[in-house]
């Protein structure tokens, strides 16, 4: 975490009125100290999933700014703070969500850079890069989600049915709909490339 | 698993991994730093209108701006955002905003910069029967976003074989009906709201609305006195709303009033034949009764709150305001405040009420309450407000008491002030004040302005107000039932 948020943190624990009651302050302590765990790491952590999903930084951007801002709104719907993870992550995914529900009206207005994502993989093949990157922007914003929290974040589909607030077994059903597209995405593109 | 699978699963993850950046842009930490330490509560006037920093909410409301503008036919070729730090300029904006908030009417024209006149957008309301025009637009607790429940007649089979009969609008305004579709709205920034499916119910009553894991779960009531039974509607994952009837007693009369999501679920209270009744829920949809020795009978409930320890309760006792707060499931209840008897500030016969809980820029709690009249008193109309301040939104000081600025019909804040909206008072007709429409905002909650160019705005009702950290809505109706909204912070 940086200086300046530690900072900003520690004042805001340190400047409880001190007459406020134990209920005040416990309540002020818990969302300052829960917050303490969003540090950089998982900062990015969240950034990286927000950019997976939609696969526009600046967008993903602006999701996390949102996520953590109705988070620090929403403590009180924390019921549980020892599953704060959980429940930031299930804001973040559903920021990215809504704005994926948008996306089909916001891509008339060309950005000319957003759409651009830079790719550091090294042993990924190439053939994966070309089929998966429109087999994936083809997927719903439902199934695209649980891929990623599936095979980028490494959940168990017990953990995404927990995050997403939905039965195990629509997980399974997006999963299973999404591995489809992107399968038989890779063996047209493999068949191609023979 | 298959070979297949697995190479197939394998790719999946390489792609993703390779994919995934590698840093986060600094305003991310920045977003969480202006969150935490957001400054204390302005004595000047309200101040989010010209905050230095658009917030990732202000930012979206801008998206959906676009979307208007280019649903209304206007060609936009190229949005100027070449980096992040460029989309964060206020000025980067304002020519979207504009066009969105296009005024719909004359008195808009002269509204002040930063509120927004939005007008047909929702079908033309009705008044249930014996219960009036009620709060209609929501605004949703925690991931915020706003809901709007407009009773209207529109989109009900008229005749048919149901054997309908419907009394819609005659010329002097909206009758009750014998019959209506409640539509259900839904709004991130209070201008471009989205139709969802209507209630499942006929002649249904909202009366709150609260969200929670997910879940936008409202209560009410369906049917018309004397005849109305207390029901649930859920809402996840924008399919169907959802209705499930609250078990009650009395077969004939029963309603809910309030809902609020805690650590335990979802409470909600109102009542069955004569008595009150709470019901308790982990989801929203499955309801039991609930109850609740640990409260005395003479209470009077006015609002339920969840927090992080359970539910607060904010009523009355007989001649004063209380509050009690609950542990996690509800089941043990302990009275935390009782405000000033009657008569024991100023005239003998007035009373002291505290109103809705609002937060207050400073992250304290803020409640406008009334001084009102006991039978027989002779406390001035409108009726002073009280400022009760608090640090734990459950035991209240009276810090101020201020003449109110017109006939409220409500308060809200936001990260930087506060607005109340009524009538402004011409006259008395009887005991029922009239006057135009009045919106007033103040950045201290004792000093309030008058917000100019609705003047024209005459015989309208006001029904809601509702804030959040960045927006007002202000929501009311005319005597034709056409709804409109003020909108301010967007």
């Amino acid at each position: 975490m940086g200086e300046t948020a530690l900072s900003a943190l520690r004042r805001l624990r340190g400047s409880g009125d001190n007459s406020a009651t134990a209920t005040a302050d416990t309540w002020r302590s818990d969302r300052i100290e829960a917050f303490a765990l969003l540090d950089d790491a998982r900062l990015l952590q969240s950034y990286r999933l927000a950019t997976l999903i939609l696969r526009d930084r600046y967008e993903a951007e602006d999701a996390t700014q949102e996520a953590v801002e109705k988070a620090w709104q929403a403590w009180r719907t924390l019921r549980d703070r020892d599953r704060f993870d959980a429940w930031f992550d299930r804001i973040l995914v559903n920021a990215c969500r809504n704005r994926l529900r948008h996306r089909r009206v916001i891509r008339i207005v060309p950005l000319d850079d957003a759409g651009s994502l830079e790719s550091h993989d090294s042993h990924g093949s190439t053939v994966a890069r070309l089929s998966l990157e429109p087999a994936f922007s083809g997927l719903t914003r439902d199934q695209r989600v649980v891929v990623v929290l599936r095979f980028w974040r490494d959940l168990s589909i017990e953990e995404i049915s927990e995050r997403l607030a939905i039965p195990a077994g629509t997980v399974k059903s997006r999963l299973h709909y999404a591995l489809r597209a992107l399968q038989a995405a890779l063996e047209s593109t493999r068949e191609t490339n023979r | 698993m298959t070979d297949k699978h697995a190479d197939t699963e394998r790719a999946i993850r390489d792609w993703l991994s390779a994919e995934a950046p590698v840093t986060a842009p600094a305003s991310i930490r920045k977003s969480l730093e202006n969150a935490a330490s957001r400054p204390p509560a302005s004595h000047g006037r309200l101040g989010w209108l010209s905050a230095g920093r658009v917030r990732p909410a202000f930012r979206f409301a801008a998206v959906m701006a676009l979307i208007a503008v280019v649903a209304a036919g206007a060609y936009i070729h190229q949005l100027d955002r070449t980096s992040p730090a460029a989309s964060q300029s206020p000025s980067a904006r304002p020519t979207a905003l504009e066009s969105v908030a296009s005024p719909s009417s004359s008195a808009a024209s002269s509204l002040p910069s930063g509120w927004r006149l939005k007008s047909g957008a929702f079908p033309r309301m009705v008044a249930p029967a014996y219960s009036g025009f009620g709060q209609t637009v929501f605004q949703l607790p925690g991931a915020g976003g706003l809901m709007a429940f407009v009773p209207s007649t529109d989109g009900v089979a008229r005749g048919g074989t149901s054997g309908i009969v419907l009394t819609a609008f005659g010329t002097a305004g909206p009758t009750s009906p014998a019959s209506w579709t409640t539509h259900a709205f839904s709004s991130v920034d209070g201008l471009n709201w989205k139709e969802t499916a209507a209630l499942p119910s006929d002649m249904a009553t909202v009366r709150d609305v609260t969200y929670s894991e997910g879940t936008i779960v409202a209560v009410g009531w369906t049917g018309v006195t004397p005849n109305e039974t207390a029901v649930a509607w859920t809402w996840a994952d924008l399919g169907p709303w959802r209705a499930t009837k609250l078990p009650a007693q009395d077969k004939a009369l029963s309603g809910a009033y309030d809902i609020a999501g805690g650590p335990g679920g979802f409470l909600a209270f109102g009542s069955d034949g004569s008595s009150s009744r709470f019901w308790i829920s982990p989801d929203g949809i499955k309801w039991n009764v609930f109850a609740t020795p640990d409260l005395p009978g003479e209470l009077l409930i006015d609002r339920i709150y969840g927090n992080g320890y359970g539910w607060e309760i904010v009523g009355s006792l007989q001649d004063r305001s209380a509050t009690w707060q609950s542990n996690r499931d509800g089941s043990v209840w302990t009275q935390t405040w009782t405000g000033p008897a009657m008569g024991s500030l100023g005239t003998d016969l007035e009373g002291y009420a505290l109103g809705r809980i609002l937060q207050a820029p400073d992250l304290n709690y803020v409640s406008f309450g009334g001084a009102y009249m006991a039978p027989g008193g002779n406390a001035a109309l409108p009726s002073d407000t009280l400022i009760w301040t608090s640090t734990d939104a459950l035991k209240w000081t009276e810090s101020a008491r201020v003449p109110s600025p017109g006939w409220i019909q409500g308060f809200a804040s936001t990260a930087h002030g506060y607005v109340a909206a009524g009538q402004k008072v011409v006259g008395l007709d009887g005991m029922q004040a009239y006057g135009p429409l009045g919106v007033w905002t103040s950045g201290d909650t004792t000093s309030w302005t008058s917000l100019p160019g609705i003047e024209s705005m005459q015989k309208v009702q006001v029904l809601s107000v509702v804030g959040s950290p960045y927006q007002i809505v202000v929501a009311f109706t005319d005597e034709q039932g056409n709804l409109q909204l003020l909108v301010s912070g967007t």
